[in-house]
């Protein structure tokens, strides 16, 4: 009973799921109806989360039930809501898919708070059957392709991931993470054995963290989603990854950090360094966002290698932020049309669109963490956090990708503002739609409003953890 | 609440009206914007009316929210004498950048007025910030609308020149973040007074690092040779507001940088580096000298001698004695005033003849009387001519760097012969020469308007060139604590009582 009272939010998110899923057969030719209850129903999880935020405990021995991982919670609704609500706007996609984000937040919620390698798995494949569904539902050729791509690396990860947790059962009977570290006390142990094991688990948690060199399916699997699909999996899916990569590294691989402290830094570097590099070189925007979603994973690691109570505030702050951002930016490319997401297209919105671009500059500069926008408060604690943590090399390493990072963020205003739009030809019909409006001016509104009264909302997540 | 306080948030507030103004409504438009920037130069006025002078090296008018208890940053701000000036110059610029502009900005006119009140907050922010973390916030926040400005307003060559002033700044940035939060993890604080005191007994190693990591920041923006390359692109590219604000006020932010936190808060280094800085400053005062010689493009002429003004500015500073520093402090309101005033009498020119080209001009002085004889004002003035005020600012600098070290005075000497060489070589060209164009001939002589922007100017450029101790009194007691810290053993006082030998004191011209 006790543990059912527990995970109160998880059974929530199946049922509402469930739910959607009936009334939408009824109510799916009315948009604007499901637009209501989808919203009303995730502001009824976000509240949910938002009372659960102080119970804690361990349910079934699989779900370790924090302030942080309700915190995490708080994020996935966001994202949810940003995506679902640009997704019922548009039409030629079946409505199922809101059922698939929902299902997806679920995975979400339960991988950012296992502690047992058998949950683990379960969570990721809910998460991620989700995703693909989602992907391939437009049923396109270009959809299509992009999800069977997204299916195959996936299911390849995975496979991965299934093989690790076989092999650490085999060396130490038990799925719980704790056994991990008391196994590596443990004498006599095999070490070899182990470590090939936390690879094999490592090489499919990077994936799903798109962390080079497991980042090639992003830009590919952007570029073909719907721009809300793209929109979910660059957020609520990636933070769930690095909410599990933070327990799973405080717990399992407490007792000999230096073994993987290495390893995680230079994946870190390199996811850096390749996000902000190839998207210097992309023009298409799409594309474009996946690469700096891979740059945001590079930052997102420092917190992780450094630990301590100091990383999970800040993965919480900066997942909060970068959610929204990222949700704002995809919703205003959903606006502008997901066939139009070649740099071309963006030509002189400025003029004939001055609405969106100015929406779509507001997240681009969050982005690249320009003060005062929410972006510059959650680079600025997480840099800080770096220093302040010893990891400089690493700090510095990130603000100088910063500075790259701004050029690509900062093309796309120039192509908006500074340049005219090709020949006379028409601008662009655009569907902002009403819920797609209500998204973006929700993003749009935190991301200013956390630039410039940050201290609430940081006092709030810093009190809990 | 406090003044200082409405002088930032003024600009913000006054931009929600102008969203909702239609964009044909040019005359509306400009008006509201005029009157705006109007009331924020008269409300900085009212620093100068509160200020106690008794007290102006202490910081003033401080106001204090709390903005990130949790990590100890609060919104702090406070004025000494050498930030009045500096926010003086902010808000008379951009009132006179207005007023130039109702004619030159043809499109998009309402996401300028937007730009250019964000800048103006931005700008006074930076010079008020008592909160490192807050100065920071100011300082980046000011990259945007600038960048704007140069992109969309620009000349031909914007786009270049936008991106190149945008991530020249922030590679800085960079290091002035790292060395901000290096301070707040070593000190727990972003309080700017506090930490100038902490930072003092850190070891000299920690101190050139630090200040190496700041000051390169700040070297960036002053600019210093070599980090200049953005400077002519940028300046020469931007509309005329723009190029007016980055002369006036952009590079006046390095060196308040140098001043406000390289020199005070790092004292031990900043006396092993000086030598190097006032090497750079020399090199940049010739090399910037005869680069500006070879130009054939106004704009970018005028930008080169920024390069070589900023150079007599950052060696003064780095004489590290009162003469210097008071030097360098008028000198930074004097370059602004001069070279904002070459950059709007360039945009006039441009506005008539649509031309940069110094060969396409000649004989303006017969065309337009009134043009010229108020752009000779100005270029003398950029000059150095006694009895204007580009004279005591480099007086002092060079008489600073006399003391410090000779050969740096007679290395200065010789940038300001090459600066005459210079601006009365452009200024034989373009106003002297025989009118042989019929375009020039025909050039329609000064508004009443266009008065009215350059005539406040020049009434600033004689006064601080006849009676300079008006604006020097502000900035003594604030360049006498540097020196105290800096170089001890240097005398310090106001400027008439300083023991005086073989030079005679500026202030009493």
């Amino acid at each position: 009973m006790s543990d059912l009272y527990l995970v109160i939010p998880e059974l929530y998110t199946a049922g509402f799921a469930v739910v959607y899923l009936l009334v939408g057969l009824i109510i799916r030719r009315w948009r604007w109806l499901l637009g209501i209850l989808t919203l009303a129903g995730l502001v009824g999880l976000f509240s949910l989360s938002l009372a659960h935020l102080s119970v804690s405990g361990v349910a079934f021995g699989m779900l370790l039930l924090s302030p942080f991982g309700r915190l995490l919670d708080l994020v996935f609704a966001v994202a949810a809501i940003l995506s679902i609500l640009v997704y019922l706007d548009m039409k030629d996609l079946p409505y199922e898919g809101g059922f698939f984000i929902l299902t997806g937040t679920l995975g979400a919620m339960l991988l950012a708070k296992c502690v047992d390698f058998v949950m683990l798995f379960l969570a990721l494949e809910t998460l991620s059957f989700s995703l693909y569904a989602l992907v391939g539902l437009r049923g396109t050729r270009r959809d299509a392709e992009a999800g069977i791509k997204y299916f195959v690396l996936g299911a390849f990860s995975s496979s991965f991931l299934i093989m690790g947790v076989a092999l650490l059962y085999a060396l130490t009977r038990s799925f719980a993470f704790s056994a991990v570290a008391s196994s590596f006390a443990a004498p006599g142990h095999n070490i070899g054995l182990l470590v090939a094991a936390l690879s094999f688990i490592g090489i499919g948690l990077l994936f799903k963290a798109s962390a080079v060199p497991f980042h090639f399916w992003t830009p590919d699997v952007f570029e073909g989603a719907a721009a809300p699909v793209a929109s979910y999996i660059a957020t609520a899916s990636k933070m769930a990854a690095f909410g599990l990569l933070l327990s799973i590294f405080g717990i399992a691989f407490q007792t000999n950090p230096d073994l993987w402290w290495g390893l995680l830094w230079y994946a870190s570097v390199l996811t850096m360094f390749v996000g902000n590099t190839a998207a210097l070189l992309e023009r298409s925007v799409k594309r474009m966002l996946a690469y700096s979603a891979i740059a945001h994973a590079g930052y997102l690691f420092i917190p992780v290698i450094a630990g301590g109570p100091w990383s999970s505030s800040t993965i919480v702050l900066y997942a909060l932020v970068y959610t929204l951002m990222t949700g704002g930016a995809f919703a205003v490319v959903a606006v502008i049309g997901d066939e139009r997401s070649s740099l071309e297209f963006y030509k002189g919105l400025g003029k004939t669109r001055p609405l969106t671009a100015f929406l779509l500059t507001l997240f681009l500069l969050s982005l690249a963490g320009i003060p005062p926008l929410a972006g510059f408060i959650a680079k600025f604690y997480l840099f800080a956090g770096a220093f302040r943590s010893g990891l400089t090399s690493l700090a510095i390493i990130g603000l100088i990708n910063g500075v790259i990072s701004a050029y690509y963020y900062l093309r796309v205003v120039v192509y908006m503002y500074m340049m005219e739009p090709e020949g006379e030809q028409e601008p662009p019909r655009l569907r902002a739609k009403f819920w797609t409006a209500v998204a973006v001016a929700l993003a749009a509104a935190a991301t200013v409003y956390l630039g410039f009264f940050p201290g609430p909302l940081l006092d709030f997540i810093k009190g809990l953890l | 609440m406090g003044l200082l306080t409405a002088l930032i948030i003024l600009p913000v507030a006054a931009i929600v009206p102008v969203f909702f103004m239609p964009e044909k409504a040019r005359r509306t438009l400009w008006t509201y914007a005029i009157v705006i920037s109007g009331l924020e130069f008269l409300l900085s006025l009212g620093l100068l009316l509160w200020f106690d002078l008794g007290r102006a090296a202490d910081f003033q008018f401080q106001v204090r929210f709390n903005w990130l208890p949790s990590i100890g940053s609060s919104f702090r701000l406070g004025i000494d004498g050498m930030s009045l000036l500096l926010i003086l110059l902010t808000t008379f610029l951009t009132f006179l950048g207005f007023l130039s502009s109702t004619r030159y900005i043809e499109k998009k006119r309402k996401e300028y007025i937007i730009a250019m009140l964000v800048m103006e907050a931005a700008m006074v922010g930076v010079f008020c910030a008592l909160d490192t973390l807050v100065f920071f916030v100011f300082w980046e926040a000011m990259l945007v609308p600038m960048y704007f400005l140069i992109g969309i307003w620009g000349h031909e060559n914007k786009l270049y020149a936008a991106f190149k002033f945008i991530l020249y700044t922030m590679a800085g940035s960079v290091l002035l973040l790292s060395a901000i939060i290096w301070l707040y993890i070593q000190f727990g604080t972003f309080d700017l007074i506090a930490l100038t005191q902490a930072t003092r007994g850190l070891p000299l190693s920690a101190q050139e690092l630090l200040f190496l990591a700041m000051t390169i920041a700040f070297a960036i923006k002053v600019p210093l040779f070599p980090f200049h390359t953005w400077l002519p692109h940028a300046h020469a590219e931007a509309p005329t507001a723009g190029s007016v604000l980055l002369a006036g006020v952009l590079l006046k932010m390095g060196v308040y940088g140098l001043l406000r936190f390289s020199f005070p808060m790092f004292p031990e280094a900043a006396r092993v580096f000086a030598p190097w800085l006032a090497l750079l400053a020399l090199i940049g005062i010739t090399y910037g000298a005869l680069m500006t010689w070879v130009q054939t493009d106004l704009k970018r002429l005028i930008a080169y001698s920024s390069v070589a003004h900023l150079g007599f500015i950052v060696l003064g500073a780095s004489s590290l004695n009162q003469w210097g520093l008071q030097g360098a402090m008028i000198q930074m309101i004097n370059h602004g005033l001069s070279t904002g005033g070459l950059f709007f009498i360039a945009g006039m020119l441009y506005e008539r003849r649509h031309t940069r080209q110094l060969a396409a001009f000649g004989g303006l002085a017969k065309a337009v009387p009134r043009l010229s004889v108020l752009f000779g004002i100005i270029m003398l003035s950029s000059v150095g001519l006694p009895g204007l005020n580009g004279f005591v600012g480099e007086f002092l600098a060079l008489a600073g760097a006399f003391r410090s070290n000779i050969v740096w005075a007679a290395v200065g000497v010789l940038g300001i012969i090459l600066a005459a060489v210079y601006l009365l070589t452009m200024f034989q060209k373009v106003v002297f020469s025989k009118l042989d164009k019929e375009e020039n001939a025909r050039m329609p002589d000064l508004s009443l308007r266009e008065v009215f922007v350059l005539a406040p100017l020049v009434l600033f450029i004689l006064w601080i060139g006849v009676y300079p101790h008006t604006f020097l009194r502000y900035t003594d007691p604030v360049s006498a604590n540097i020196v105290q810290v800096v170089n001890p053993q240097t005398p310090v006082g106001q400027m008439h009582e300083l023991p005086s030998d073989e030079t005679q004191e500026a202030s009493h011209e």
